[in-house]
């Protein structure tokens, strides 16, 4: 998924717990707002908040669900800049096979 | 459990065979092949990489019970599982003499010898850092998981910080034309 998913997007993980002022970026991300982890944001190059992981029924987190992938795949159409259908199928495609295998253990 | 390992979890989906050409009738999917220990290795050097990690290989043996303590000490110790799981990416392979992962040793230019078990961490572009048979951590004639601790502590990796990380994302963007997709998580 990541080769597809790095044509649109710069993938970043902030570590709370590892990283020097993770928390505090953690904090402004989320808008001074707690909540579980893993959550995602999508931002613009400017830093300006477009769309985040609290989905209709809540943070999707790691999203596994056919719910939670839904609103990921919601996430990434309404912010990716140019990825084809065709590339945003393989994703489905790959992303379904991930849950699979993770519902699967 | 971290995202990335998630999205990099399918590429262990080693494609399946399907219907043969001539024969009709369906045949049962067959087990994908589990992985081998060179992409076990490719995998966690890719992660070490991407989350600022180091790649922590365990060479087991056969021979002997130290392997099982170590294996028990790396993952059940509860100072040394935590820093493993927070610092390290694991892998094991096999280091007794005619094994397989021996061309992995050979490859990534760890002498092992006799002496089994061993570690050997590697940064996240596979410089090897170190490689310390189980013999360096013996105290009062047993394993140590302190003496192992204070090891694997000087090898971690300096933290990132994550205002640094977020603003080169952000300038990478803005050069690429790509928006930044950020996953807060914890170390796994």
């Amino acid at each position: 998924m990541n080769r597809i998913l790095k044509k649109s997007y710069v993938l970043v993980k902030i570590d709370t717990d590892r990283m020097t002022n993770g928390e505090e970026v953690a904090k402004r991300l989320r808008k001074g707002e707690g909540g579980g982890i893993p959550w995602m944001v999508i931002l613009d190059s400017q830093g300006k908040a477009l769309i985040n992981s609290d989905g209709p029924d809540g943070n999707v987190g790691c999203p596994v669900t056919p719910e939670e992938a839904a609103w990921f795949f919601t996430m990434l159409e309404r912010t990716n800049k140019g990825l084809t259908d065709k590339q945003l199928k393989i994703l489905r495609r790959e992303h379904g096979a991930f849950a699979k295998s993770i519902q699967g253990h | 459990m971290s995202i990335t390992f998630r999205f990099l979890a399918p590429l262990l989906l080693l494609p399946t065979l399907g219907l043969g050409a001539q024969t009709p009738e369906k045949k049962p999917a067959q087990e994908p092949a589990p992985p081998t220990t060179v992409e076990l290795y490719q995998l966690a050097k890719n992660k070490a990489a991407h989350d600022n990690k180091r790649v922590l290989v365990m060479w087991t043996s056969a021979e002997g019970t130290t392997t099982k303590t170590l294996g028990e000490m790396l993952t059940r110790h509860r100072e040394l599982a935590t820093l493993v799981r927070s610092e390290f990416v694991m892998v094991r392979a096999n280091g007794d003499k005619g094994s397989k992962d021996r061309s992995l040793a050979k490859r990534l230019g760890v002498k092992i010898g006799q002496g089994l078990p061993a570690i050997s961490v590697f940064d996240g572009e596979g410089k090897l850092l170190a490689h310390e048979p189980a013999s360096a951590w013996v105290g009062e004639g047993k394993l140590d998981p302190q003496l192992l601790t204070t090891t694997l502590q000087r090898l971690k990796p300096k933290p990132l910080d994550a205002e640094l990380v977020l603003k080169d994302a952000l300038a990478t963007s803005a050069e690429g034309g790509k928006r930044v997709l950020v996953h807060l998580g914890a170390p796994w």
